[in-house]
């Protein structure tokens, strides 16, 4: 009875794990190892069917076309403005929100993090509002006589709703790197005589580096996979990679070449990411 | 009601053995303390004998009933945590009625099993309140309330008083000790705190690395404790080792650094190193200027100078060297305590020194 | 002091940013006019009654809901199940457990849609449709419910589940009457959170939809890329309320900034 009891202790918990697990496997981790797998098909001409023999022919394709090249270095250019646009806003309103306390701290955290939960659409269909060529924005220039500008279905339009969808997260960033202990060391430099100027670049920035970094990268990585806002914000005038992406299965039906150039998008982001860990690495030795 | 029988648990946790052959047998209504220092295996005990953990070998039993198959709800126990555990999302009333519901009594009967309980913790008036509302002082009763409303066969304690502070923790040991004798029941307590355990238990089971050491009433423990831990363990001590040098009437006489001294000891002590254990409050100072003192009795009478004081309020703990390196702690009245540097003769009572053989 | 000053003015800037397209849509919505000029021409609520009128987004609407509620319901189980197995029995593992089930957070969207409308196709059957899009809806709202009910299994003291042993509750009834009642609150905001993020889920949604079975967000996607008259402006409104109530439901019960965490 005992040993019953036990092997049921030993095994009961499985019953939790076995579940999530299949689920997770069968639809998450199988789908993906697929697409990897189908990248290395052969395509067949029209209508979707594809098959042996196993080839690269798809990746010299994908890496032998200057356009993937041109769509790639516009989206990760964007992806890297939006970073660092979000990082110049996101940095003044992170410091100020560490420091308050209370209601207060916990209503300004709603209005970051609220954004979030509304749908992107909905979301970019704001910024259309504002933006567009009869929007509220060129409305008020002109009612101040000023000329019209074109303020979306171009790069501008797309970095905007860019930053303002991704800037929560780098907010959420900075604030582990902003709180602590940083406020006393900050208080200790200007006791140890350095005015506000120096204790920002010799204590805040150097300390806030693990922030910047987690934020920077986060927000980059966001930017580039983005779907939504370079579609509605960017119209037909800006393609990024994910929409090349999307085009070439929903439109195409060209699977293998369409799992071949996300693998490429993918390979090629983890690879500038690399580097910039590298960099980053280098200028927060000591901080960890 | 029942007895409480342990037959050689054995447990260990990975490669920690955290119970290595215990056995132990309780009596019907006996209170037994398992004390010992963190680690020693004495919550792995009780652990064991709620049903939280399974041993690896060994039997359990409560009366006839063996129980270390059973799951912890089908054996009919009574636990009081340490940090009381109770549940924050319900009332006290249905904190301790919890176990009552579980066993589907009537309602009737839960109603009134409840309120009687509650008034003899001493809780009336609060049954609406949930945990965090109440003291600890309240959190601990009302823990109590909900292990003993059940009648189980046996209540487990496991350090239920270390969250209190000094004074509660005082007034609690006798209320707990009341209500266990009022209900008679079988009842473990887990305590690393030993004036606890001798306050409240009928026996005292010292634990030191997943063995029981020694097993007796609270006196026995503190006069004849079976090795030097167990005596360091249960209060403070001073210690004479020597090598024992046979015996005078019922006392051993022992050849210490401080010359030869007389103490008692167990029947068959084997030597030849021995230790001598002294506690501060049998020990006498006289001053040594007068030396001719009355010895008739048989005393044994150490010179020596006090190196130190403290003054505790009620008594002074003097400290004296009797020889190089060696400071024996006595408890003096404080108008009779020496000052520091005066030259002194401790004296004790052979009857009152207790031999261990070296472990 | 006035660095303090600079610095709350600019905070105050960026949080403006940060709430102006959301103030416009509701604005937008509420506004006479054909679009949303300044000054705004007077309140009306007749976009509402367009988008009640739109048998389009009313069924997309719908929709949305019931796919919200099906993935929600899956992912709520399967999400405190991984969560209650990594808090508690999970050792050597744990650490891989977690980033697996986190990570359809962290993988593309866009790639993971695109990879499950491929595998579907790859098992023959139909590729795009409701079936699909539960799935994969259930696949993104995971996280959202482990990461919830992770922090509250953390902060929970074992010895309440051993007390009530001890009084004689089953494992079953030490679940529902200690466990879930007290993990309860950590359950009820992770699912509110996959509830909202299916509801306003877009590139999974993209890939996997089918004839008939066409979320809210992609209905509205196609409308706006041809035309941005206020209707979308009421339905967002509608979208913008619910997630209010989210919000501030979940900021009491676990934070939010939690849920976020996984993103990294």
């Amino acid at each position: 009875m005992r040993e019953a009891r036990a092997r049921w202790a030993r095994w009961a918990p499985f019953a939790l794990l076995l579940p999530p697990l299949l689920v997770l496997a069968l639809f998450f981790a199988a789908p993906y190892a697929n697409m990897i797998y189908i990248s290395f098909l052969t395509p067949a001409t029209g209508g979707g069917a594809y098959g042996p023999p196993l080839t690269l022919g798809n990746y010299r394709d994908t890496l032998g076309d200057p356009f993937n090249w041109r769509i790639l270095a516009r989206t990760i250019g964007y992806a890297a403005l939006t970073a660092f646009a979000a990082l110049v806003l996101g940095y003044p309103l992170a410091y100020h929100l560490v420091r308050q306390t209370g209601a207060r701290r916990a209503v300004l955290m709603v209005f970051v993090l609220a954004p979030l939960l509304v749908d992107v659409v909905i979301r970019s269909y704001g910024w259309m509002v504002l933006l567009a060529d009869t929007g509220l924005v060129n409305s008020l220039l002109a009612q101040l006589g000023l000329p019209r500008q074109h303020l979306m279905y171009n790069g501008f339009g797309v970095v905007v709703g860019l930053v303002h969808v991704y800037l929560p997260f780098m907010v959420l960033s900075l604030l582990g790197s902003l709180g602590g202990r940083l406020p006393e060391l900050e208080l200790a430099a200007r006791g140890l005589g350095a005015d506000g100027l120096r204790t920002f670049l010799r204590v805040t920035w150097p300390l806030s580096l693990p922030g910047v970094f987690s934020g920077t990268v986060l927000v980059f990585v966001l930017a580039a996979s983005s779907y939504v806002i370079p579609s509605l914000l960017g119209g037909n005038q800006v393609l990024t990679m994910p929409m090349l992406v999307a085009q070439r299965v929903l439109e195409l039906f060209d699977w293998p070449s369409g799992a071949s150039l996300a693998a490429f998008m993918s390979a090629f982001t983890l690879l500038l990411l690399w580097g910039y860990v590298k960099l980053m690495g280098r200028a927060m030795r000591g901080i960890g | 009601m029942s007895s409480i029988v342990l037959e050689h648990l054995a447990k260990r946790f990975g490669e920690v053995v955290a119970l290595d052959d215990l056995s132990l047998a309780i009596a019907d209504g006996e209170l037994v303390a398992f004390l010992g220092p963190s680690g020693c295996g004495k919550t792995t005990t009780l652990r064991l004998i709620a049903g939280f953990e399974t041993p690896d070998r060994g039997a359990i039993y409560f009366g006839s009933r063996r129980v270390d198959g059973l799951a912890p709800e089908r054996r009919d126990v009574g636990m009081v945590f340490q940090n009381y555990a109770l549940f924050p999302h319900l009332t006290v009333w249905q904190n301790v009625a919890f176990g009552l519901e579980m066993r589907r009594l009537e309602r009737q009967a839960i109603r009134e099993r409840v309120r009687a309980v509650l008034r003899e913790v001493q809780l009336e008036g609060l049954e609406g309140r949930y945990p965090r509302q109440l003291s600890g002082g309240q959190q601990q009763r009302t823990a109590l309330a909900r292990a003993l409303v059940t009648n189980p066969s046996v209540l487990l304690l496991d350090e239920p008083l270390a969250n209190l502070d000094a004074n509660l923790r005082e007034e609690m040991r006798f209320f707990i000790r009341t209500i266990q004798r009022e209900h008679g029941i079988t009842a473990v307590y887990v305590t690393h705190d030993q004036s606890e355990a001798m306050v409240l238990a009928d026996r005292i089971a010292v634990l030191m690395g997943g063995r029981i050491v020694q097993v007796d009433r609270p006196e026995e423990l503190y006069r004849r404790p079976r090795d030097l831990r167990v005596a360091s363990f249960v209060g403070v001590c001073n210690v004479l080792t020597g090598e024992l040098a046979g015996r005078r009437g019922d006392a051993y006489a022992v050849e210490t650094p401080v010359g030869r001294v007389f103490a008692s000891g167990p029947e068959g002590l084997g030597g030849p190193r021995v230790h001598v254990i002294l506690r501060p409050e049998d020990l006498a100072l006289a001053s040594a200027d007068r030396p001719d003192e009355p010895s008739a009795d048989g005393r044994v009478r150490l010179p020596g100078a006090v190196v130190a004081r403290a003054y505790l309020g009620n008594l002074v703990d003097v400290r004296v060297e009797v020889a190089q390196g060696l400071v024996l702690r006595v408890q003096a009245r404080p108008e009779e305590a020496p000052r520091a540097g005066e030259r002194v003769v401790v004296a004790y009572d052979p009857r009152s020194a207790w031999c261990v053989a070296d472990a | 002091m006035r660095g303090a000053r600079a610095l709350a003015f600019l905070a105050g800037v960026v949080y403006a940013f940060l709430l102006l397209p959301i103030v416009v849509v509701v604005l937008a919505a509420l506004n006479a006019g054909d679009y949303l000029t300044f000054p705004p021409q007077g309140f009306s609520l007749r976009w509402f009654v367009h988008f009640a009128q739109d048998e389009a987004f009313t069924h997309a609407f719908v929709f949305s809901l019931e796919l919200a509620a099906l993935a929600t319901a899956f992912a709520t189980v399967l999400g405190t199940l991984a969560a209650l197995y990594v808090a508690r029995h999970a050792r050597r593992a744990a650490d891989a457990l977690r980033v697996l089930f986190v990570a359809p957070l962290q993988f593309p969207a866009i790639l993971t849609g695109v990879a499950l409308l491929i595998f579907f196709y790859a098992l023959h059957t139909k590729a795009q449709g409701t079936l699909s899009l539960v799935v994969g809806h259930t696949i993104i709202c995971i996280p959202y419910v482990f990461l919830a009910v992770s922090v509250v299994l953390a902060g929970f003291d074992r010895s309440l589940e051993e007390a009530a042993r001890g009084l004689g509750a089953s494992p079953f009834a030490t679940f529902r009457r200690v466990t879930l009642p007290i993990i309860g609150a950590g359950v009820a905001s992770g699912a509110a959170f996959a509830f909202i993020n299916s509801f306003g889920e877009f590139p999974v949604s993209l890939m996997l939809a089918g004839v008939g079975a066409t979320p809210l967000p992609i209905e509205l996607f196609d409308y706006l890329r041809f035309d941005f008259d206020p209707t979308a402006a009421a339905v967002g409104t509608v979208n913008i309320a619910m997630a209010t109530v989210v919000v501030l439901v979940t900021e009491r019960i676990v934070g939010l900034e939690v849920l976020y965490r996984g993103r990294r």
